[in-house]
């Protein structure tokens, strides 16, 4: 029996998990992530976790619904003929040939709404394992590129020390529903970054800003990062919390670069990364503003 | 990717001027004792607090 027709079966057999496992590691967050899910060579085992037994999963509970709904689709599938076809020994009876005929509209339509069900279902998993932070607890869980977890601040403190049935319940709903864009509940309303960059014939400088944008990389994890309002400073060698430029931030020794708004500063060119979050809350506003912005 | 920046920061961060006095209470604040502060940027009154600082070396 030709081969082909048995890979071109368990190929669509084996989709819906390859598809829940992409919908899974896909996202804005994840380029790391994304290059492992579609990395063609990867070791045996990591295919048979990571598809055929989401696959094996999906079609275990498709094939009980479907034997509950015989009533509606009026014949059960022929697991023999499956078996037979991605076995690909000895040859088909003509009487088998009549229901792969017939059963071929059918097997198509259960495929797609497979593999629909397997994507939504893979975003949905996706959404509660960010929401309850399984992630950080199980590295097979891992979705995000890790530089997303440092300029988001998502560690442990995150979530609730003591994760309870409810939490996960709640957390559920809100991945249902996509309430709050499926993200944890954050304490800081901006990231603050030291930067020891070393460009190439200069000496080290330090920039300190805002961070505005970064650039994940599918190679290197981070590709650039965009600051604003930017300060810079010639690295002094040893320096340290008491070194008297850093405590004098009105000293000489700060160079402000007035005329650039944003400063995007390669990946390459890093060398150290100090990430600070700050909160900012309301308190009044001031009468007169025209005077001064420093206050 | 967007960096995380609530819409009080978006506004200070729209004036250039606003901003660097943000970012210069920020480096006072890094490097004194204290954890929270009030700050005046943009005409408005602010708790500035600083959470948490982590360093992450690339070697």
């Amino acid at each position: 029996m030709n081969i082909a027709l048995g890979s071109i079966l368990l190929i669509s057999l084996l989709a819906p998990g390859f598809i829940l496992r992409l919908a899974y590691v896909r996202g804005a967050s994840s380029k790391r992530a994304i290059q492992t899910a579609l990395t063609i060579d990867t070791s045996l085992v990591n295919q048979i976790i990571f598809s055929a037994i989401p696959s094996l999963l999906i079609h275990l509970g498709s094939l009980f619904v479907i034997q509950q709904l015989g009533i509606i689709f009026r014949a059960e599938p022929d697991l023999y003929i499956i078996y037979k076809i991605i076995d690909g020994e000895g040859l088909l009876a003509p009487d088998e040939f009549e229901v792969i005929r017939m059963g071929l509209s059918s097997f198509a339509l259960y495929n797609v709404v497979l593999i629909f069900l397997a994507y939504r279902v893979g975003k949905l998993f996706r959404r509660f394992v960010i929401l309850t932070g399984l992630d950080l607890r199980n590295p097979f869980l891992r979705v995000n590129n890790d530089w997303y977890y440092v300029f988001e601040n998502i560690t442990e403190e995150t979530y609730p020390q003591k994760r309870t049935l409810w939490f996960y319940m709640v957390s559920l709903f809100r991945a249902i529903f996509q309430f709050d864009k499926h993200k944890p509940e954050r304490n800081f309303d901006l990231v603050y970054l030291e930067v020891l960059a070393k460009i190439d014939g200069r000496e080290p400088v330090i920039y300190s800003g805002i961070l505005e944008d970064f650039y994940l990389s599918k190679t290197t994890g981070l590709e650039r990062i965009h600051m604003m309002a930017v300060y810079s400073r010639p690295y002094v060698l040893g320096e340290s919390i008491t070194t008297p430029e850093l405590t004098d931030p009105e000293g000489e020794s700060f160079r402000t670069t007035q005329d650039t708004d944003i400063l995007i500063i390669p990946y390459s060119k890093i060398s150290n990364i100090k990430v600070s979050y700050f909160s900012l809350d309301l308190v009044a506003a001031v009468e007169d503003t025209s005077k001064s912005p420093l206050g | 990717m967007k960096a995380r920046q609530s819409k009080d920061v978006q506004k200070i961060l729209a004036n250039p001027e606003a901003a660097r006095t943000l970012v210069r209470y920020i480096k006072q604040l890094q490097y004194s004792l204290s954890t929270k502060r009030e700050i005046t940027v943009g005409g408005k009154k602010y708790h500035l607090a600083k959470v948490i600082t982590q360093e992450v070396n690339k070697s």
